[in-house]
């Protein structure tokens, strides 16, 4: 590359300020001596500087506009996470059935004998916890304690209140809820039951531990990288409490990959903190790419990711 | 992250939509030109810029503090118009002609009834408009790179976070888009030519 090539390729970040020291030096130079690269330089000096002074006034009436819309977002909010409170109460209405149906199962001795040695381990005569003591069997991590038990004792009995409501609620109501609208933190005892429910009762072969301070590494190969990253990211919006970065992320790489041209391998970091979305989210993976792969390994990080690799076949 | 910033964020997370609003004053300017300049059109503009803003709002929850409060904002803007222009050229490149044309009629090249003034800044602003439309033609890709470096002012390093390249990929890619942006000025116009004689005889000047 001759220098003025060289110059060239730089301005732009010579003009930004964006090169090493040594780089600014010497692109600086060979401006002093170039008259051509000077005049390029000029060019670029005007257009970059007239660039800068494109900003425009607000639209009138926009920030009254934007509160608008900001008070209707906010109702919206409310309203949705009501709606999902209610959904995951009959969730739960419908996996307590299920189980105290069991537990007439288990009691009326339809079940062979190591289910009636697991009933005979539980203490108290309570069906769900005969189930639960099963479960925990099969799973290392979040085994249910009686506690749980209470726990979604509860919880159904709220259900009860909230399902038999009206959907147009009073002012009262809204106020109720409003405080666990945006404190999400709340509703995370509930939304363990739920998952706890759905996933034992509809996907009791998926079984993934998860090890603290591990990231969570997926492989998968598939013929069009674009359309595979357009179904992670339909899984994704699944879980309405799912991280918005992971959203950007998706947006981006489906932006880059788009039209089926490029065929270099992609990563995405996308962020689970629940361990039950997590649990999911890679059961919801196997069922829609049968040839994956998933490891382990340490987390370069605080924070623990699922790093999916997307290959392009060959 | 300044202490206000914090504080601001931390209320926002609550439902605060005062305390939103003031946190978001300072950058409402810059996210509506982000998606004028994405979009080209002042009501797309006002209603994606708008759009962001709810989107920030209803998940500032989700907003970690490892990038600046201004990087995350600007993200989710390149994003909402990102979604739509993807949108929008699905539905419309059936009438691409037709669009093209009233493209046109909206902004004409050459505007020639500026008001009164000295001669300079006529010139000016006729370069301005120059500028603007050489920059309303380049591709997306080459737009928004534009868009965050010189009208937002953002380093390398915090564009390659927004769009989530890496720093040298910006670097070409801005050098690239400049490179665009002066061939396409350079085609449809002398008077930048004078301009930057001018420029540069006043810059030695002074």
């Amino acid at each position: 590359m001759n220098r003025c090539d060289y110059c060239l390729e730089n301005l732009s970040a010579y003009l930004d300020r964006e090169l090493s020291e040594h780089e600014m030096k010497a692109i600086e130079m060979h401006l002093e001596q170039c008259d051509s690269c000077t005049l390029e330089f000029n060019i670029l000096k005007t257009i970059v500087s007239t660039c800068s002074e494109l900003l425009e006034e607000l639209p009138e009436g926009y920030s009254s506009s934007l509160h608008t819309k900001l008070e209707k977002a906010k109702e919206e909010k409310i309203k949705n996470d009501k709606r999902t409170r209610i959904r995951m109460f009959s969730q739960i209405a419908a996996g307590f059935i299920i189980v105290i149906t069991l537990g007439i199962v288990v009691r009326t001795g339809f079940f062979d004998n190591r289910m009636m040695m697991m009933k005979n381990e539980s203490t108290s005569d309570a069906a769900p916890m005969a189930i639960s003591a099963g479960r925990s069997e099969q799973r290392v991590t979040s085994a249910a304690t009686p506690s749980d038990s209470l726990k979604m004792q509860k919880s159904f009995e709220a259900s009860d209140i909230s399902i038999s409501e009206d959907e147009s609620n009073t002012d009262l109501d809204k106020t109720e809820n409003y405080d666990s609208g945006f404190v999400e933190n709340k509703d995370n005892e509930d939304i363990g039951v739920t998952a706890f429910f759905a996933e034992d009762v509809s996907k009791m072969q998926s079984s993934y531990v998860r090890d603290e301070d591990y990231d969570t590494v997926v492989t998968i190969t598939v013929e069009d990288v674009g359309s595979a990253i357009e179904s992670i990211m339909a899984i994704d919006e699944k879980f309405t409490q799912s991280d918005v970065n992971n959203k950007v992320q998706l947006e981006d790489s489906i932006y880059a990959y788009r039209g089926g041209t490029r065929n270099d391998p992609v990563e995405l970091k996308l962020i689970y903190v629940e361990t039950d979305i997590w649990q999911s989210f890679l059961a919801e993976m196997e069922l829609i790419f049968p040839n994956i792969q998933i490891d382990s390994v340490p987390s370069q990080e605080e924070q623990q990711y699922v790093r999916i690799i997307i290959q392009k076949e060959k | 992250m300044d202490v206000t910033e914090k504080k601001l964020i931390e209320l926002s997370v609550g439902g605060d939509i005062e305390a939103f609003e003031t946190l978001i004053q300072s950058h409402q300017k810059k996210v509506y030109n982000i998606a004028l300049r994405m979009t080209k059109n002042p009501d797309d503009a006002q209603e994606l810029s708008q759009d962001a803003f709810v989107r920030a709002f209803t998940s500032i929850g989700k907003f970690r503090g490892d990038s600046s409060f201004s990087t995350w904002m600007y993200r989710i803007t390149i994003n909402v118009c990102t979604d739509f222009l993807r949108k929008r050229n699905k539905t419309v490149s059936l009438s691409i002609e037709q669009g093209a044309a009233v493209g046109e009629d909206e902004r004409p090249l050459q505007i020639q009834e500026d008001g009164p003034g000295p001669e300079e800044l006529s010139e000016k602003k006729q370069l301005k408009d120059l500028v603007r439309d050489a920059m309303d033609s380049l591709s997306e890709e080459h737009r928004e790179v534009l868009v965050l470096r010189d009208l937002m002012d953002m380093p390398y390093r915090d564009i390659a976070n927004t769009l989530n390249v890496n720093e040298g990929t910006i670097k070409s890619r801005i050098n690239r888009a400049r490179e665009n942006l002066k061939k396409i000025i350079i085609q449809r116009q002398e008077l930048f030519q004078d301009y930057v004689v001018k420029f540069d005889r006043r810059g030695v000047d002074s």
